[in-house]
């Protein structure tokens, strides 16, 4: 059993992939490449940083989805599907009228990765995809089942730490992904005026989790009460006041873990 | 004849009738003041005393109006200002409201304990998206271990 952390360098955030394997280092090797070639291949397609890609293509509107690779339909369905599910609060069409599928594409080719991993052989880790976690069904380390929640302030500020720490052992939850101002500003559009610097939502699946913090984020307050309606989904919020609230089923989690 | 008859019988039976919404609307009205002051006293007897108990009361003319003590009421802090005229109670109005659901009061205590019972010890910590950058200048860069 070799412990194995590796880091990747994508889609201008850093995924760290940590865990313990029986592969041998060759072997490991060949998995993590070709799971951060999912990673990279989505970049190369979903960037609107980088002019060259698709999607920064059919922003100018130089091409149609069609002419695109296939991946960016199943991605605007996905997102469609997405929008019905949240009551419209998670977006991929700007103000501008094009299509943004940033708040779902880090971790859906997250998951390839994962998926590239978990049919490898590599069974017991966790990844950190830029600050959204998920973890193995196989995790054999007990700390690693241990998630903490970013203060919500930016990691490399010197007051950065943990504001709670949640141990999904022997839950369903496997996914814990965070939605906030402190890294990057107010970076999801907002449909209204509220006060929230930060939600985390934890679910089983890491795509759920992710679109349900941006959605949450989005929404505001009431997040609360529409996630409260969602089978294995849980949210907590931080206002900017500091006040702190949730729903049942993540204060549930809160008390299992203290 | 019988028309006319026939109309006035029309007449006092339409009084009837507005007079019972009367009654009822009235009814309605006292048994909502009463179940609210109700539910209230039942949530938390200190405010309703607060509500009675004046410590500030200033009179304007006939109108007189005191603000009770502000009370934790377990669901955030409640202050309640009455103002009354001519021995009537004209207005209630909350000087200070930040009661939310009584959940939010739970949370800040539960996100504490679930910090204090396991410190440091975590695999990784969850926040919103890092810039490369960001990760780099991180204080520890394995960024796993915020602690």
């Amino acid at each position: 059993m070799n412990e194995f952390e590796h880091l990747e360098e994508c889609m201008g955030t850093v995924f760290v992939f940590r865990g313990r394997t029986d592969l041998s280092k060759f072997e490991l090797d060949v998995a993590m490449n070709e799971a951060c070639a999912r990673l990279h291949e989505a970049d190369r397609v979903f960037s609107l940083y980088k002019p060259e890609s698709p999607l920064s293509a059919l922003a100018r509107g130089e091409t149609s989805v069609a002419k695109c690779p296939p991946e960016v339909s199943t991605v605007w369905d996905l997102c469609e599907e997405w929008e019905k599910k949240t009551g419209g609060y998670f977006k991929s069409i700007t103000p501008q009228n094009t299509f943004d599928p940033s708040g779902l594409v880090k971790t859906w080719a997250a998951q390839k990765a994962i998926d590239v991993l978990l049919i490898s052989g590599v069974t017991d880790f966790s990844l950190n995809a830029g600050g959204d976690i998920w973890l193995s069904d196989d995790l054999s380390s007990d700390t690693d089942w241990k998630v903490g929640i970013s203060k919500p302030v930016s990691i490399a500020d010197q007051g950065a730490g943990a504001l709670a720490v949640l141990n999904l052992k022997g839950t369903n939850y496997r996914a814990v992904c965070t939605s906030g101002t402190a890294e990057r500003g107010n970076h999801i559009w907002q449909g209204g005026e509220h006060d929230l610097v930060q939600v985390t939502v934890i679910a089983n699946d890491l795509v759920t989790a992710d679109v349900w913090a941006t959605a949450a984020f989005a929404e505001g307050p009431r997040c609360i009460d529409r996630i409260e309606k969602e089978d294995g989904v849980d949210v907590l919020v931080i206002y900017s006041d500091g006040r702190i609230d949730g729903s049942n089923g993540f204060a549930e989690v809160l008390k299992a873990s203290a | 004849m019988h028309s006319q008859s026939s109309s006035v019988y029309t007449f006092q039976k339409s009084t009837a009738g507005e007079r019972k919404y009367l009654v009822s609307t009235f009814v309605i009205g006292v048994l909502s003041l009463a179940g609210a002051i109700g539910i209230d006293y039942w949530l938390n007897p200190q405010s309703v005393a607060a509500m009675f108990a004046a410590n500030g009361v200033s009179t304007n003319g006939s109108s007189k109006s005191a603000t009770g003590d502000a009370v934790e009421s377990g669901f955030g802090q409640v202050q309640v200002k009455v103002t009354q005229s001519n021995g009537k109670i004209t207005a209630v109005e909350l000087v200070q409201a930040n009661a939310t659901s009584g959940r939010e009061s739970a949370f800040p205590t539960l996100v504490q304990a679930a910090l204090d019972s396991n410190g440091s010890s975590f695999g990784n910590v969850s926040g919103a998206t890092y810039t490369t950058e960001a990760f780099k200048s991180s204080l520890n860069s394995a960024l796993s271990k915020l602690g």
